[in-house]
């Protein structure tokens, strides 16, 4: 053997770790195998998916592919149902909203219309002559009407 | 000096089926198969780290993940040769994993990870850091190689293997680094080389 293979031989020999080193690694594998025991059922889950039918097999692919159409499936189904009730609780406040406005401007209506009756009646009550009250009919029938025409 | 090449468990100095037989209870759960899993490997995985490395301390991480890799894996190893190609491209894809990862300097030099017991002259001990810190300045892959090569003492197929990689490439890529190394080694040592 040529010296400079020798020399290369020589100074890449194995060395051995520094003391302590096989411990710390099954210090290691220790923690390692505890978490893997907290989550152990997921692990059976991912291996029995890994070895179903053998690596690269068509079963495996279509069962992958199946879970994941599912899961997207089963994500669009919650994210639309919640647009659903998103839309649904929107038109409700908005149908509230139109009520409300409604009675709000019969209210101011019927105000109006109480008022003008009133007055109507006040000014009927104090005329003395009839020739006076027929043409103040007319007029009240007017003020009773505008309200509701404006 | 000379070893078995990676044909068999370890370093050839123990029986086919015991190897098995305990490769076999390391897959069962048996933590004390593991650790002496661990103990007949770790110079073999922790030198392709260091001299790969060139870092003592960067390489036991990497040593240590191997191993636990290993552990995660024992399920899929078929036999104690398997576990040794297993283990060597195990380590070359952390051992360059981190070197893409951390290119800073070395924070504990090769050169303080423990020596072997071994009674060397101050000269030799002198030519071995050259060497080591050459082959630690080639580009990774041929780095791997030459270790591969000189430290495992493996065929250039055998490297391919490890490597993942053709085994001309292997040919061409080791050539040239060696002749890059030769080069570099006569003009520092060159009355070590004559």
């Amino acid at each position: 053997m040529k010296p400079f293979e020798d020399e290369l031989h020589r100074a890449l020999r194995r060395r051995d770790p520094p003391p302590g080193f096989a411990s710390r690694v099954m210090a290691r594998v220790e923690q390692q195998a505890a978490a893997k025991a907290r989550f152990a059922w997921l692990w059976r889950l991912r291996t029995r998916l890994w070895s179903w039918g053998g690596e690269g097999s068509w079963k495996r692919s279509a069962a992958l592919a199946t879970a994941a159409a599912m899961l997207v499936l089963a994500v669009s189904v919650v994210a639309w149902r919640q647009h659903r009730l998103r839309e649904e609780q929107r038109q409700g406040e908005l149908a509230r909203a139109q009520v409300m406005e409604a009675l709000h401007v019969t209210s101011i209506k019927l105000h109006r219309v109480r008022t003008r009756v009133r007055n109507a009646t006040k000014d009927g009550g104090q005329g003395s002559s009839e020739g006076r009250s027929s043409r103040a009919k007319p007029e009240a029938a007017l003020d009773l009407a505008s309200p509701i025409l404006d | 000096m000379k070893r078995a090449r990676g044909k068999v468990w370890g370093r050839g100095v123990s029986d086919g089926s015991r190897e098995g037989e305990v490769l076999e209870r390391a897959a069962a759960g048996d933590s004390s198969a593991f650790e002496e899993i661990v103990r007949e490997h770790q110079s073999m995985v922790f030198s392709l780290a260091c001299y790969f490395l060139h870092d003592a301390a960067r390489a036991e991480e990497i040593a240590q993940e191997a191993f636990l890799r290993l552990f995660q894996n024992l399920d899929r190893i078929e036999s104690p040769a398997h576990l040794v190609q297993w283990l060597r491209k195990v380590t070359w894809r952390c051992a360059i994993d981190e070197s893409r990862k951390n290119s800073h300097q070395p924070s504990v030099s090769l050169e303080d990870a423990p020596e072997p017991a071994v009674e060397q002259k101050g000269g030799d001990l002198l030519a071995d850091r050259s060497v080591r810190a050459m082959v630690a300045s080639l580009p990774p892959r041929p780095r791997m190689m030459v270790i591969l090569r000189y430290q495992e003492e493996l065929e250039l197929a055998e490297i391919a293997k490890v490597m993942g990689i053709p085994v001309n490439t292997v040919k061409s890529s080791l050539n040239r680094a060696l002749g890059v190394l030769r080069n570099k080694l006569t003009r520092v040592l060159g009355d070590v080389m004559a």
